[in-house]
Parts: structure tokens; sequence; C-alpha cells
């Protein structure tokens, strides 16, 4: 299909990057004019209120005294589909009505606990609302109900009766929404002249009432159906993701006779879940509505918010194998990949699913996609997720009908709105990060950070002492230690927090369509999915494997340096303390040379691939090892009876009961994964220098080798996959390549595949980065809006940052500044 | 085990071969071509190349070299080809030259064993397969044929498309065992050198025995790369004989080499004048010239 938009499409695109450049800070619907749930119903279950707010914003959506500026409740000229989410985003936080009691939040202010809490890492199932509609859900809760209503009380903290009340209310305040634009629709169409809007806006009408209520029956209806839950979902905090869309839709569309109707469509589509997108970041303190809760565990997580502004972890899986194993390619999966291809937005995000059987021409079309849209799409390796998902079910499983029902369950493995793996609609998906680089300051320095602050002598305290190293192999039992400690604390925390989003956060409408929620009467929070997979994923792995292959050379080999000195180099960023002391200087100056240009390096040079092993093999057993400790305390129901284990319950603060006491099948399946999301400038801006990385740069995004560190192909770095086992990965190891070169994109990828990477994105660098960079700074220091209207005309270059894409000119400065020398040269 | 000696490689480059090709550039020549652009490959391993644009004028590099090589006065730092034994220890300290990459000093002949560089080399060959292959190119690559034979019978048989780009003024000895392994040819037809301005018959009878080895041989493709030099090789009678024999073998595919305009980016680095100055106008004209003469 040609690459060229409709009218009608190219005039909705337009319109959203007109507003995404200007000030947005009037759309946002104002929290003073919603009501406060948490006063009106403070008797009734959180889980309930919570269904109450959902039904409040619904409604406040679609009042205009509340709405004003929001454009929420209209419908676009042109729009072939009803329904707008409000502006919010991962970065600048949601609006939405208060649910929870004083107390609630008072208490909260312990666990960094709001509303706002919801992380959002999922997907539904989109099958079951097509095929049954919201009316069946209704239809199965009603009839699990206590025969008479409990109104006012609460049985117990589980309580299932509230659980179904919550989600009959806010199934049915998504039907209501979805009432009032068909009656909106209707409304528009007897005022509209043009013939052919008319009955666009009838048959809009139509539809809405019909969905997402009942079944859908054509592809329309069912694009309809699913636009409008996810526009529900995202008006009301759940920033869930799509899944496996062209698995959905294929049926529908096979009955489709209008092709060219049912592209525009998505097209439609995407634009409509880009719609909060900014372009410019000129008004971003006004639209500034994060609070507090920005946490993971107890380890505060602090977004870096404008790395975040433009996501809105929504993100559509296509291709890959279906639940037998067979190929899963379909018409639609080249459909949805047309629609991405014409439009090439920032958001949704587009992965696709590559096996080594995947069809030559579905890996084409991804070539020719990233060629045309210099970003679109993300890869993911199946040959190794699904053997990685796999593994992490199966654990110790031996029960073949188990067996085989975990195959299928990998086989449908979708991501996240980031790029966690999950299972499609059925797992709840939680994860701890931990910065490697950290991991290697307190092997290097006995437990301590190496920080420059005398105040703190040999640095912050974060873990176990190991000792000075003497030799490489003491060197290398030192990182195990230190890995091990931080995983431990990663994975255990992940367990003791687990469920304080129960009572803050519940979800019902995410519940009426996930796994096993509905049929075991529990919300999402209270563990009602099926399965749940956490993870701890590791940052700044990269920037480790040549730090330690700096040090193996300089410190342990040739003995030039002392572990000692090394890591003071890294701790006073190669400036020695006290002016004058030329020795130090001199000796520093040495160890920074032939630590940043002297040494061997990940993928330059072969001989640094057993570092690289050692690390994989390091993280993924300390990570085995947690996960056999967590079950044994938090976890397995034999610990309740086991004095011993309450003890050590106690020593991690807890004193409650183990998670399979309320939820007797219940399994954590804990899992590792390497990457940075987003967070490589703000988690590197900690830690000292190290190899090719001054004192507080940016870490290795992702799993990709340090920035500017990379003098050899990408296809070498592909090949280096190859021999550190990544599909023993679940929690997913991402690499994002940003290349000169837009030929042989086709075999690059298939490469990847063969070479048994996880996942990949590729980004064609465009020579603008600097100019863009020049521009943007001059923007930020001199505030000249001539400058800033300059930088809009570059608003279609996308790039991969971390955890998402975004435009280039809305990034902060310093991951600008972190791109222009990512480009890999092949000269 | 062999081993082998190298200045460089382009990973993918569209002008040596067909398609989409790594470059591995084999160190040592033969010849003295005078209008040469990498002067630093024809030596058996290349002298220190300095490139000043890079260089901080931290002074590290003078300290440690013993032979006072490199020099600060006023301002500029001023390097001594003569006197350096490339011993390497101002790469080792200087801040912005690497061991992975060019840097402000570097010296670039490596010597490493044959299975190793193929090593290196393979995940771009497997990327490249399916529309390129490899080039070996030089400096003259044929006279390291012993290595360079191991190296190609590697790459032949895993399946990539193996071209040698030479001079072909080099012994039938040191082409033979070439012979199996090479999918293209790229001929230099360098009949003279030097200033000359005229066929060097000794040349000429040396790259016709090449050229009846290969065609004898079979099996391979010949592609003629004819550096169009103003002054130097550009001349009518030069240019038709050069032409005749391209005929003589049958050669179809000719390519046009125009003068450089970087050329003289490593003489700089060396220290050296260009043999040989850039001249646009008279560059374009001597390429339209010959151009006219070829088709
Ligand atoms: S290579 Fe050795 S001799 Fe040559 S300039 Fe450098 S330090 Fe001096
Ligand atoms: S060591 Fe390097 S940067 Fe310093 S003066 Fe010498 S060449 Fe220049």
């Amino acid at each position: 299909m040609e690459n060229v938009l409709t009218e009608r499409i190219a005039q909705l695109r337009l319109e959203l990057k007109r507003k995404g450049s200007s000030n947005r800070s009037i759309e946002w619907v104002d929290k003073q004019k919603l009501p406060n749930i948490g006063e009106t119903y403070p008797n009734e279950h959180v889980v309930v209120r919570r269904a109450y707010a959902i039904k409040a914003m619904l409604e406040a959506l679609c009042d205009t005294s509340v709405t004003g500026n929001t454009n929420c409740f209209q419908i676009a000229n042109g729009d072939l589909l009803a329904g707008n989410i409000p502006m919010g985003s991962n970065g600048l936080g949601k609006v939405f009505p208060t649910y929870l009691t004083e107390d609630e939040l008072r208490i909260g202010s312990v666990t960094n606990k709001t509303e706002m809490a919801l992380l959002g890492h999922n997907s539904i199932n989109y099958e079951k609302l097509l095929k049954g509609g919201l009316r069946e859900i209704i239809r199965f809760a009603e009839s699990k109900l206590a025969p008479k209503m409990l109104k006012m009380s609460i049985k117990d903290a589980y309580d299932v009766n509230a659980f179904y009340r919550s989600v009959i209310i806010s199934c049915h305040a998504v039907i209501d929404y979805s009432h009032r634009f068909s009656q909106l629709a209707k409304d528009m169409a007897y005022a509209c002249t043009d013939a052919k809007r008319k009955a666009e806006l009838l048959e809009i009408s139509r539809i809405c009432k019909k969905v997402p209520e009942h079944p859908a029956d054509t592809f329309y209806e069912a694009m309809h159906s699913i636009w409008l839950m996810h526009c529900c979902l995202h008006s009301t905090m759940d920033f869930m993701s799509l899944g496996r869309l062209d698995q959905v839709l294929n049926p529908y569309l096979e009955k489709e006779p209008n092709k060219e109707f049912a592209l525009e469509l998505f097209q439609n589509f995407i634009i409509k879940a880009a719609s909060r997108l900014n372009f410019t970041t000129e008004y971003l303190v006004e639209q500034d509505h994060m609070d507090y809760n920005a946490a993971l565990g107890i380890h505060p997580y602090y977004l870096d918010q404008r790395a975040g502004l433009n996501n809105f972890l929504q993100n559509i899986i296509i291709g890959g194998k279906t639940p037998d194993g067979n190929d899963a390619t379909n018409e639609c999966t080249y459909l949805i990949l047309d629609a991405f291809r014409g439009i090439n937005l920032s958001t949704p995000g587009i992965y696709v699913r590559l096996h080594s059987q995947s069809p030559r021409r579905l890996v084409d079309e991804v070539a020719r996609s990233l060629k045309e849209t210099k970003n679109l799409p993300a890869i993911l390796n199946d040959d190794v997720m699904i053997p990685a998902m796999y593994n992490a079910l199966a654990g110790k499983e031996t029960d073949k009908v188990r067996l085989a029902e975990y195959q299928r369950l990998a086989n449908d493995y979708c991501v996240d709105g980031c790029w966690e793996p999950i299972l499609n609609g059925v797992s709840e998906w939680t994860f701890g990060m931990i910065n490697g680089l950290t991991v290697l300051e307190c092997a290097m320095n006995r437990g301590a950070a190496l920080n420059p602050n005398s105040e703190l002598l040999r640095g912050q305290k974060l873990s176990i002492d190991t000792g000075v190293p003497s030799t490489y192999d003491e060197f290398k039992n030192a990182i195990s230690k230190q890995l091990q400690f931080f995983i431990d604390q990663s994975a255990f925390a992940m367990c003791l927090y687990y469920m304080t989003t129960e009572f803050v956060v519940p979800t019902p409408l995410v519940s009426a369509l996930f796994g096993t929620c509905l049929e075991r009467g529990k919300d999402k929070s209270w563990g009602g999915a099926q399965y749940n997979i956490g993870g701890t994923i590791v940052g700044g792995v990269p920037d480790m494997v040549n730090t330690i292959a700096a040090i193996k050379t300089w410190v342990y080999d040739k003995k030039k340096y002392s572990i000692t000195d090394v890591a003071n180099a890294f701790k006073y960023n190669y400036k020695a303390p006290n002016k004058g002391d030329d020795k130090t200087q001199k000796l520093y100056n040495d160890i920074k040379v032939d630590i940043n240009t002297n040494s061997p390096q990940w993928v330059n040079s072969n001989e640094v691939e057993p570092i690289a092993q050692f690390l994989t093999d390091e993280i993924y057993s300390a990570v085995s090892k947690s996960k056999q400790l967590a079950e044994k305390v938090f976890i397995n129901k034999e610990g309740d009876e086991d004095k011993s284990v309450w003890a050590l319950r106690a020593i991690s603060g807890y004193y409650g009961k183990s998670m399979q006491y309320e939820i007797p099948d219940f399994e954590l399946k804990f899992t590792a994964g390497l990457g940075t999301f987003e967070q490589y400038n703000w988690q590197g801006a900690g830690n000292a220098a190290s190899a090719g990385r001054a004192f507080g740069a940016p870490l290795a995004p992702n799993f990709t080798p340090t920035t500017g560190t990379l003098h050899r192909p990408v296809s070498s770095l592909l090949a280096s996959f190859a021999k550190l086992g990544l599909d023993r990965y679940a929690g997913g190891v991402i690499t994002d390549v940003c290349v000169k070169e837009d030929e042989n994109l086709a075999d690059l990828l298939k490469l990847f595949v063969k070479e048994k990477g996880g996942m990949l994105t590729v980004t064609i660098a465009s020579d603008s980065y600097q100019k863009i960079y020049d521009l943007a700074k001059e923007a930020t220091e001199s505030g000249n809006r001539e400058v800033a209207n300059e930088l809009l005309k570059y608003s279609d270059i996308v790039v991969r940052v971390g955890g998402w894409n975004a435009p280039f000119i809305t990034l902060p400065l310093s991951h600008m500044e972190n791109y222009v020398s990512r480009p890999v040269d092949l000269e | 085990m062999n081993s082998i000696r190298y200045f460089n490689i382009t990973w993918a480059s569209k002008y040596d071969g067909p398609g989409n090709r790594v470059v591995v550039f084999l160190q040592g020549c033969n010849l003295s071509c005078s209008w040469c652009h990498s002067p630093h490959s024809q030596v058996a391993s290349s002298p220190l190349l300095f490139f000043p644009n890079l260089c901080t004028q931290c002074e590290r590099c003078a300290v440690v070299c013993k032979q006072g090589v490199h020099h600060f006065a006023n301002g500029i730092h001023s390097v001594v080809h003569a006197l350096c034994v490339k011993c390497g220890s101002c790469i080792d300290a200087c801040p912005v030259s690497s061991v992975h990459k060019a840097g402000a000093l570097y010296l670039p002949t490596r010597e490493v064993e044959v299975t190793q560089l193929f090593r290196e080399l393979e995940p771009q060959l497997k990327l490249l397969q399916n529309n390129g292959g490899i080039t070996f190119s030089g400096g003259e690559p044929l006279l390291q044929s012993k290595a360079l034979a191991e190296l190609a019978r590697l790459c032949k048989a895993n399946g990539y498309h193996v071209a040698i780009e030479t001079s072909g003024v080099v012994d039938t000895l040191n082409l033979e065992p070439l012979l199996p392994y090479v999918d293209c040819w790229l001929v230099g037809f360098r009949l003279l050198q030097g200033y000359s301005n005229g066929i060097v018959p000794a040349m000429e009878v040396v790259v016709r025995r090449f050229l009846e080895t290969v065609r004898h041989a079979g099996g391979s493709s010949i592609i003629a790369r004819i550096p169009i030099i103003p002054n130097v090789t550009d001349s009518m009678e030069y240019l038709e004989q050069v032409r005749l024999l391209t005929k003589e073998f049958y050669i179809d595919t000719i390519e046009l080499l125009p003068h450089n305009p970087e050329s003289n980016h490593y003489y700089r680095a060396l220290g050296l004048t260009p043999l040989v100055t850039y001249n646009k106008e008279q560059s374009e004209a001597a390429y339209q010239n010959a151009n006219r003469i070829f088709t």
C-alpha cells in the first residue's frame, strides 16, 4: 500500500501537531471540579469507591461545565472514532477524583502510595471484550453477587461482594460514557449539512450505542469497542497497554470488504491514542500534575519526568506465534504495520515479534517501515523471549498438562507499555531496578558508594563490606556478593510491598477483563490475576563490563595501579582533591588514559566476552537465589506454620501471613532483565566515573554499549549476544542501536533473531541531532520564542529513549547530548 | 598459523566491488604511485600518523617519547617523523588516541592471526552475505598471498563473495594460491607509476601475464578500476593502451576513478607534501575526457 495519507487522516494528524505545538495546560481537566468520592462514600469499600470515581470521571468528561477547554466531549471534524482521552502522561501525571479517605492518604505517606500509584504495566483481554461485550461481564458479576446487597458494609478486606459491585459500577460507567457519545453523534448529525459527514455521524452514533456494551460484529465496531475501552481506561488512571491487536482484530478484518477504510480507521485510532502529545517543552511546568507517589517499593523511583513527558504506556504488539506455536502473522499484522508507517508518531509504541520462521514478507515490511519512519517498529525476538517466559513460568513444575499450558502462555507473550514481557491479558507484572555501576562501586570500595564528599569518609555505606580485592578472582567474588545483596534487597522489597497497593489502587475496570479476576472474585491488586511475574532489572551492565575489563587489565594483569587508586580516581573524577598535589594528579591522568583509551571494550575486543558472560551468569544466578528465599519467607504457606520463617519475616519488618494464605495457589514468578528504561541519565547522575564515562554522566542506555564506545558494526554487537544466554532473561533484555546506514535492515533483523538477541530498537540517525541540540540549548538559555518555533520544524524526528520513543525536540538537553554521540559509523 | 597485516577496515562500502562490502586494506605495496592516497600503506608497517585537529596539546606524548619526536612551540605540536621508531608509547599516553580507533596519534598497522581476523569480520559478512561480500584491498594485498589465501579460503568456504583489488603488477606466484577462492578481481591497470607519462613496458608485461593467468583459471570476473589522474594517467595514448588491454581480456566492467579530493589527508598526517596536488577543474576535465575514450 502507498504511504499516502487520506485527506481525513492528514487533517487529523495536522490538527494534533498544531495542538501539541501550543500551550496545552488549558486542556487539562481541573481537579477542583471533580467530586471527592472519599468524602462522599467514606464507608464504602475502597474498590467500590474506586468504581464510583471511575463513574464520576467518565461523567465529568461528558459534562461541558467541567470539560471547558479540554476537548473531551466532542467529535472532531472527520473523526471516525468517538471518545477522547483527557491530558495526562507518565511524566506529567494524571487527574482523577480523590477516592481515598483522609486516613488512607495519611497512612499512604509511608509507602508513597496515592491514587496515582497505578503502575499500568499490563494489557487486558480485548478478545473477551469483543466477543462478549461488557454486558456479559455485568451479567456474570451480578450472578455472583450475594442475594441481598450488603450496602455500606465491608464483609472482609477482600470483599468479593464489593469487588463484583465495583465491576458492575465501572462497566456501567463505560457503557454510559459510550451512550453519551452516541447521543452527541446523533445531535451533531442532525445539525450537519454535509450528507456524507451526516451519514458518518449516524454510523458513529449507532456503533456507540452497541459497543462496548455488546459484542462487536464488524471491524468498525471492533475498533470502536477497543478504542472506547482504551479511552475509558486511560481516562481513569489505568494506563493500560493494547496487547496483540493483530490477533484480536484479524477475524473482523477478514470480514471487512473495504480495506482502505480499515487502514484509515486504524490510522485514526493511532492519532487518537497519540492525542496527548506535547511537541513543545515551553509549557511543561503548568502541566506538571505529578504527586509524590512515583515510587516503586521502598526505593523512591523518581521518574525522569521530562523524558516521560510523552509516554503513555500504550504499546501494540504484532506478529509472532499463536498460542499453539504456529506463525501468527496475518492480514491485520500488515495493516497495522502499514498504518504506523504512514502516521509515524512516537506513540502508541509498536513492537513486532519476529522468529526464525517469520515470513520473509514481514521482515521486509518491518525493514521498509524502519527505513521510512527511521524508528518504527521495535523488535521482539520470539526465539529468545518464548523460552525465557516458559522457563520463568515452568520453574520446577513437572506436571505435563501444566507445562503444556505454560508453553501456550509463553507463545502468547507480549510486552507492556514499556518493554517488560508479560503474558497477554493474564499476568500481573511488578519490578525493581538496580544500578549495576553502584554494585560495582561497592565491590571496589567495601560496600560503599564512591562519593567525593569527605564527610562521608569512604562514601555512603550501601551494602556489605566485601573487603579490598587483591586478585581478579577476589574482585569477581566481591562483585557476585554485591550483586546478591542488591538483588536480594530489590526482590524482597518487591515481595514485601507487593500488596501495598491492594487498598489504594484497586482496578475494577481492568479486573473485569483481566485473567481470572472475575472468576475468582478478586481484584487484580488483590492477586486476582492468574499469573504474577516479578522482575529485577539491572541497569548499567555494559558500563560494568567495560569497567571490569579495564580494572582487570591495569590492576590485576599489568599491576600498574592498585584497586584503591582506581577507585579514588573514579571517585574524584580524575581530579586530585588537594590543589598542588601533582603526584596524585599525574597518577589520575595516567589512570584516566589507560582506563578510557587503552583498555579492552565490549564488542570492540573479543577478550571481553568472558566478562559479559560472567555478569549475565551471576545476575541470573543471584535472581534465582533471591527467588528461593523470597518464596520461603513471603510466598509459601508452609512458612505460616514455621517459627523460623516468622522470625525472618520479622527481620524484614513484615508480620503478616504468606501470600498463599489468602490465595492458595499464589505464585510470584521471579525473573531478571537487563535495561534502564529512560533512567540512564538520572541513574548515572549519582555514579562516580567508570570506563568511557565521566562522573555523573548517563549510564549506557538499556543493554547497549556505553555511548560512543562502539567502534565495530552493529552486526558484531548482535553476534556478541549469542553467548550470553539471554533466553534466561524473562524480564527482557533490550538493546537500542542508532545507525547511520539504512541499508540491509532486513538482514540485520534476521541476524538479530539468529544471534539470539532479546529485543532491539533501531533508530536511523538524523543529521540534525547536533543542530537541534544547539537550537534547544539556545531556546532554553535565551527563552527566545522564535528559536522555540524553529525547533518545531523538527517535530517529526523521533528517537528511542530507553523505555519508549519520543520526539527528539522534547528531550531534556542531557538526553540530546547523549544522542549526538550515539550513531554507529561504519567508515 | 598465518598472520596478516592490515591498516584499515571499512565495514560497509558500496564502491569496492559488487554490492555492499567489507573492505580490508592490507599493509604493504610493491609500487609507489605518485597519486596514491594511502602513502602509509606502502611500507611493511605504517609510520606514525598525526592528526593535529584532534590534538589537545597536553604534551603527554612528548614526555614519554624517548626519541624526541614530539615538539611544542608557539602553540604548535610538530612531529619529527624521521626519528620515530614506532614504539607506540605516545599513543598509550595520549588521552585522545585509543587502541580502538584512529585518534590524534595512530599506528594503524595491525598484525593478527588469520582465524582471529575472520572471527572479527564474520558478523558483518553474515549481514552483507545476500548483497555483497568482502574485498581485500591495500596496499597490494597479493604481497601477503599466503595468509590472504587462507583468509579468502575461510570466506569462500562460508559462502561469502570474495573480491581482491590489485594493481595487477604482481608475480603470478603470488596470484596462484588465490585463484580458487576469488570471485571477482578489481584490477587497477597500473601501467606506470611515479611521474613517467607513458606506459612502462615491463609493467605492461606483468599485468598482461596476470590477466592471462586469471582468465586461464576461469571462474572469476574482472572489473577494471582505472585511476584518472591529471597529467599522470590521463594522456590519450596511455588510456588508449589501457583500453586495448581491457578489450583483449574481454573486460566489460570498467570503472574510472577520478582523483580523490581527500588524497592529501594522509600526506599531512605523515608530514609529507603530496606528490600530485588535487585540482578540481583539471581532475573533472580529465575524467570526462577519459569517459569519452572508454564509452
Ligand atoms: S611511536 Fe614511539 S618513537 Fe614514535 S613518536 Fe611515539 S613514542 Fe616516539
Ligand atoms: S598526547 Fe595526544 S593530545 Fe596530548 S599533545 Fe600529544 S597528541 Fe596531542
